[in-house]
């Protein structure tokens, strides 16, 4: 999936997030909860931004930690999401 | 000035008509509620049948559909007159607006309508007697029974909980996982304790409330356990947040005229006390925070509206400067007035006592800071380059 400016989700979400915390690089893995850099207002300024970037709707059964623990992960998740939506 | 550049017509109209109720049914009844300790179940139908108390919920839950510039409007229009009935609309909507966000459809159904039209009147029930701004260490208890829950604990000043019909309640399960659940008021093992001596907020129906394995069926547990005061708890207080800023500015609105019209008849020293500098030092500072808060305001809720990340951050700002701001006007109205204004007979001291709760209620000033502080340290501090 890419988006009208061709930029693929991981790209759109890595920026996002190093707007938005103070690091230098971000490792598509790294668990930025775990770490403990992020807050649980950055939490759902992450949640609300992924619903407007990408026309989607976050619910209830799709809060998981896991879901949008790093990178990668919040980039599955949002594939995971567009596949289930457009389906 | 502000409205003619921010609002549209819509907007402004309805602003029209909020200013036009608090004048001919607020302000002239709100130091009556306040002595009488109690807004009357009267007043909130008539706000009701307004379209106010349910303005903000969507139309297809029975509710008028607005966006939250305009829910912010109502509160500043009110807020000026009665910082006790504006309460009403604060917790109305974090528990609403929880519910649109994070209720199911039978919840939504179940809950929003009667909301809408106040047959139902709902609490935020999250403070505890030990458990302030550090939610994440609520008591209260929900152990597993059946499909449902037991609800044990105590939750104390409840905005409006002595005349709510359901309590939207927050805690953690036996694996300390945290929880919401609704409860209704007469349901067995509720206790609910009215707090009649509030300093300020003296009309807002705040309470004690206590669960004793009080059941809650499965259909009312709200959220997944283990994320509620993550992501559903923060929800409501962004709400909350939203009406208390609007209602600090409504009052620091009525400390502003309050004030100039004091200033302009006293008279000293052979001419009005609006002529001497030291008091227009106060007035200057009360009109400019006026003016920066109506625009923290304005500007948060335009976020809200367009679904930007960054709006649960502006309305931090505009809910903290707002009170703070208030605070300090009701104070200096105070001053300008000298004896006249300390006495209970006097607007300007109910407006000093509501001042100092709105800096405490949804969030501490000195929670604010911490959230906020280390937010702008972060987003700023790495900008400069190290020498």
């Amino acid at each position: 999936m890419r988006t009208e400016n061709s930029q693929l989700p991981q790209d759109i979400i890595r920026g996002y997030i190093m707007d938005n915390v103070s690091l230098p690089d971000l490792d598509d893995n790294f668990d930025i909860f775990d770490a403990g850099i992020v807050n649980s207002l950055f939490a759902i300024e992450l949640m609300t931004f992924l619903e407007k970037a990408f026309s989607i709707k976050v619910t209830m059964e799709d809060l998981d930690m896991e879901n949008f623990k790093s990178v990668n992960a919040t980039s599955d998740f949002v594939l995971q999401k567009k596949g289930v939506q457009s389906a | 000035m502000l409205k003619h550049l921010l609002l549209n017509n819509e907007q402004k109209e309805r602003w029209q008509s909020f200013h036009q109720f608090a004048l001919e049914h607020v302000g002239p009844a709100a130091a009556g509620w306040d002595r009488d300790r109690g807004v009357p179940r009267a007043v909130v139908s008539r706000c009701a049948d307004a379209g106010f108390v349910g303005g903000i919920i969507p139309e297809e839950y029975g509710g008028g559909g607005w966006d939250a510039v305009t829910f912010g409007l109502l509160n500043e229009a009110l807020g000026a007159a009665s910082s006790s009935l504006c309460a009403l609309f604060t917790v109305q909507t974090m528990v609403a607006m929880t519910l649109v966000r994070w209720g199911t459809d039978e919840q939504k159904k179940k809950y929003l309508p009667p909301m809408a039209k106040a047959d139902i009147i709902a609490s935020f029930a999250m403070t505890e007697p030990k458990v302030g701004s550090d939610i994440q260490a609520v008591e209260t208890t929900f152990t597993p029974k059946g499909d449902g829950y037991l609800l044990n604990g105590t939750k104390k000043w409840i905005t409006y909980s002595a005349i709510a019909d359901i309590f939207l309640v927050f805690g953690k399960n036996t694996d300390g996982k945290s929880m919401a659940g609704i409860v209704k008021s007469g349901a067995p093992g509720v206790t609910v304790k009215p707090l009649k001596e509030m300093m300020g907020f003296r009309g807002a129906h705040l309470s004690q409330i206590e669960f004793d394995n009080c059941e809650i069926p499965p259909a009312d547990v709200v959220g997944k356990p283990g994320l509620v005061l993550n992501y559903v708890a923060p929800y409501g207080l962004h709400w909350g947040r939203i009406s208390t800023a609007w209602s600090s500015a409504g009052l620091l609105r009525a400390c502003m005229e309050t004030s100039a019209a004091y200033a302009l008849e006293r008279r000293q020293f052979g001419g009005p006390i609006s002529e001497h500098g030291a008091i227009r030092q106060l007035t200057t500072d009360m009109g400019v925070d006026l003016e920066a808060a109506r625009h923290l305001c304005i500007v948060s809720c335009m976020a809200e509206d367009a679904h930007a990340p960054e709006a649960m951050e502006k309305v931090l700002m505009a809910k903290y400067f707002s009170s703070r701001a208030a605070a300090r006007a009701a104070s200096d109205t105070i001053q300008i007035m000298g004896a006249a204004g300390c006495h209970e007979e006097n607007t300007a001291a109910r407006l000093y006592r509501c001042a100092k709760i709105m800096q405490i209620i949804e969030g501490t000033d000195q929670v604010l800071q911490k959230v906020l502080g280390k937010t702008f340290c972060k987003r700023h501090g790495r900008k400069v380059k190290k020498m």
